[in-house]
């Protein structure tokens, strides 16, 4: 920390001299005050003391020391940079004036009322605070100069006349300012430099005491970032998130107010959550009624962050008035690099903190990937289920085609050897009737094995008339009893129906395959929106789902679906396979 | 006999006429949907239609509803329906309470062409003639499962041949057995099934229908 003692401007021709004009023996008196008025910050500071404490103490002290009868302790944002990030000027560096705002984070005496605690101001030329901002070092005003100046009039209630002004500057950036105001006609000559110098130690303090608190902050922002994203991570429901972020956004921000707002795109927008101050707006239900120029209106135009730093500036803005709410920050949150919403935090007080967008970024990060995560999982579902449905269509017309097709060329063919052998009988040509019966059987095994695969393509019946009507072959076709025993009204979707029914299929020749048993049964439900679909047998269990059994094929169509595949086969038997489809209406 | 097909087929339709027609059938009509099935059969009255399920314009079951309504509309004519595949629903859904006049045969049937005149010809006759295979899913899916534990399995195997429709001789020829035998397997079913000699030729009939639980 540095505290500049060389330069120009207006206030410093009163300091010239600072120091030599005063009496020798004030000084040890001057420098044990100090040291005890600093010792008092230190201890504050060590005990773990908030900022806000820190530097209403820091005023104080400040005050006592110098013997001003007003002191503030301010933070300051340049504009034109990330304040308060803007480098100090150097020893004989001289800056353009300085634009910006400071806001009073500590202040003592008279002041109190007429400067309190978050008093935010626009620096302009005249003031004490941006002539020791353009030098870098205290600035002094005095007199008329004071009292014309922008602050005159609260000047002139109070009575004070003269003001010296301090930068604070940490780690080589201007971190704020103090100022100190008296009643007497002056402030004694070296009151510059004993400020300065108390303000570099203070300020040190003043920084410490900040960066704790921004440790804690820091902290407790990833606790409930933590917290927030088990639930991301646990899938839970969007609401239940966006119910939670906001309450968090609340807490860490606003204290007063959060809400977090879904940009629709018919151009309407939807309050998803709201915490802290009632809203006139039910969550989940249209988000209306607010500011014409307010932060909903802004986010959705820029698509970035927007604050506003005192409604009462804002025209139409007196529903937030109404509110209590006098000034807010609100936060685009953009999913898959599209504008999906906004959380918005809202204070009683003037002017959120400056570094309220940034913190808050974090908390429209994790919304957005909660969204992305929930909209991805969304559509994968609905596109594994049209890649099911799409593949169902073209088993359906490749049974088609093959029945329109291949499958009555092959019965032509039938009926003109049938015509044939028919004819050749009278002619007493056993060799030739050999022939043709050859040419019967394999005709006959050709279209028995087209029939075999066009059924295990898509049985026309299952879409005619149902699973039960479509089961009764399959049962046919085992080696072993099987009992269907089907209710399912109302009917499912063809692809569920199909899906349900070769699994029953598949189920059923690993039974005959594999399971040595002696009957098997199917049962097919339905219940409410789901589909159960169980196959038992009595055989000797140790059935594998993943040992190639064609059911591990069919799980994946039944994931497909959302649905689940589950197999039990302990060793000895029984084995069930259940298959759970949704089917909603 | 006199015939009508309905087999929207052209390929198909062709062939089996003169299959038919080689075989010293009549056929009368030969058409391609179920609408036009009906008005034939309203206009010619034959003894039979071998008509196909899959017909314009839905190409599901229209061959099956044609043929429900000629069997409610005109019981004198028998009504043979052939596919690709047979199912136990379409032929419980066709026989209803009454196999007279029925059959329901694979396409493929067709390249026996003495059988499958024989099976026109029964149903014509009012008789009934049904797929094996069709019989198979019959049996599986019945109801009534306690009279068919009774039967030894070589009387089931007479039980689904008299369900297709053939004749003593013809389940001896099938089964590979003496006429005395099939005798012998037929009176035990009947006993088993409690159908009594009064019930006369139409034991056969209730058995299968008692069996299929129809």
């Amino acid at each position: 920390m540095r505290t500049p003692d060389a330069g120009s401007g207006e206030g410093r021709t009163a300091d010239a001299g600072r120091g030599r004009d005063q009496p020798d023996e004030d000084r040890p008196r001057q420098l044990a005050d100090e040291q005890a008025a600093l010792r008092r910050v230190a201890t504050l500071v060590a005990g773990g003391a908030r900022p806000a404490e820190v530097f209403m103490v820091v005023a104080d002290e400040l005050g006592r020391l110098i013997g001003a009868e007003a002191t503030f302790v301010s933070r300051v944002d340049l504009s034109g940079a990330d304040s308060p990030g803007v480098p100090a000027p150097g020893a004989s560096g001289e800056r353009a004036e300085p634009e910006g705002y400071i806001t009073v984070v500590g202040s003592y005496g008279r002041i109190r009322d007429e400067v309190p605690v978050g008093f935010r101001v626009k620096l302009t030329p005249g003031m004490v605070m941006t002539a020791a901002l353009r030098t870098g070092g205290p600035a002094r005003i005095n007199g008329e100069r004071l009292a014309n100046g922008p602050f005159g009039a609260i000047i002139g209630r109070l009575g004070l006349r003269a003001a010296v002004a301090t930068p604070i500057v940490a780690g080589g950036h201007y971190w704020g300012l103090t100022v100190a105001a008296t009643s007497r006609e002056d402030f004694p000559a070296g009151t510059e430099s004993r400020m300065a110098e108390f303000v570099e130690l203070a300020g040190m303090a003043i920084a410490n005491a900040e960066a704790e608190q921004k440790l804690r902050e820091l902290a407790d922002t990833q606790a409930s970032l933590r917290r927030l994203a088990m639930l991301v991570a646990r899938g839970e429901p969007p609401e239940v998130l966006f119910a939670a972020v906001t309450k968090e956004v609340q807490r860490y921000f606003g204290g007063g107010t959060a809400r977090m707002v879904r940009y629709e795109v018919d151009g309407t927008a939807t309050l998803l959550a709201n915490a802290g101050t009632e809203s006139h707006v039910r969550v989940g239900g249209r988000w209306e009624g607010y500011p014409p120029t307010g932060l909903t209106v802004t986010v959705r135009r820029t698509g970035r962050a927007a604050r506003i730093d005192d409604y009462r500036d804002v025209p139409g803005a007196e529903v937030r008035l109404r509110e209590g709410i006098l000034s807010s920050v609100a936060l685009p949150i953009h999913v898959n690099g599209q504008l999906w919403g906004m959380i918005a935090v809202g204070s009683g007080q003037a002017s959120l903190p400056p570094d309220t967008e940034q913190r808050m970024t974090e908390f429209t990060e994790l919304v957005a990937t909660a969204v992305a995560n929930a909209q991805s999982r969304a559509e994968l579902i609905t596109s594994r289920a049209r890649i099911v449905a799409a593949s169902d269509e073209v088993r359906r017309r490749i049974e088609r085609d093959l029945h329109d097709g291949a499958q009555q060329q092959l019965v032509a063919m039938q009926m003109t050897l049938g015509r044939l052998r028919s004819r050749m009988k009278a002619a007493d040509d056993p060799e030739s009737i050999a022939l043709i019966d050859e040419a019967r059987r394999e005709a006959r095994q050709a279209i028995g094995e087209l029939r075999d695969l066009t059924r295990g393509l898509h049985p026309p019946v299952l879409t005619d008339r149902g699973l039960d009507a479509a089961l009764s072959a399959i049962a046919a076709r085992s080696p072993i009893p099987v009992a269907v025993d089907v209710a399912v009204s109302p009917r499912p979707s063809i692809t569920v129906e199909a899906i349900a029914y070769f699994v029953v299929a598949e189920a059923l020749t690993n039974v005959a395959k594999h399971a040595q048993a002696t009957r098997a049964t199917v049962t097919i439900r339905r219940v409410a929106d789901r589909l159960l679909v169980i196959v038992g047998d009595d055989g000797r269990g140790g059935a594998d789902p993943a040992l190639g059994s064609g059911l591990a094929g069919l799980a994946d169509r039944v994931s497909g679906v959302d649905g689940t595949l589950r197999v039990n086969s302990p060793i000895g038997g029984p084995t069930v396979v259940e298959v759970e489809l949704p089917c909603g209406s | 006999m006199r015939v009508v097909i309905a087999e929207d087929s052209a390929l198909l339709r062709e062939g089996l006429r003169r299959l038919l027609v080689e075989q010293d059938l009549d056929v009368v009509d030969a058409v391609a949907d179920g609408e036009q099935l009906l008005r034939s059969v309203a206009a010619h009255e034959p003894d039979v239609c071998v008509v196909d399920v899959r017909m314009p314009p839905t190409f599901v079951d229209e061959g099956l509803r044609a043929a429900l309504v000629i069997r409610s509309r005109w019981p004198g004519t028998g009504v043979l329906v052939l596919s690709q595949y047979v199912e136990e629903r379409y032929a419980t859904e066709l026989i209803g309470d009454n196999p007279d006049g029925v059959g329901y045969l694979l396409k493929d049937r067709v390249d026996d062409v003495d059988d499958f005149i024989d099976a026109v010809r029964r149903v014509a006759a009012g008789d009934t003639a049904l797929d094996p295979e069709v019989v198979k899913q019959l049996l599986v899916r019945s109801r009534k499962t306690d009279p068919l534990q009774a039967l030894t399995p070589r009387e089931r195997d007479v039980l689904a041949a008299m369900a297709e429709g053939r004749s003593n001789a013809g389940i001896g020829a099938e089964l590979v057995i003496g006429p005395a035998a099939v005798e012998k397997h037929i009176s035990n079913i009947f006993m088993k099934l409690g159908l009594r000699a009064e019930d006369g030729e139409h034991r056969r009939v209730l058995a299968v229908l008692r069996y299929l639980g129809a």
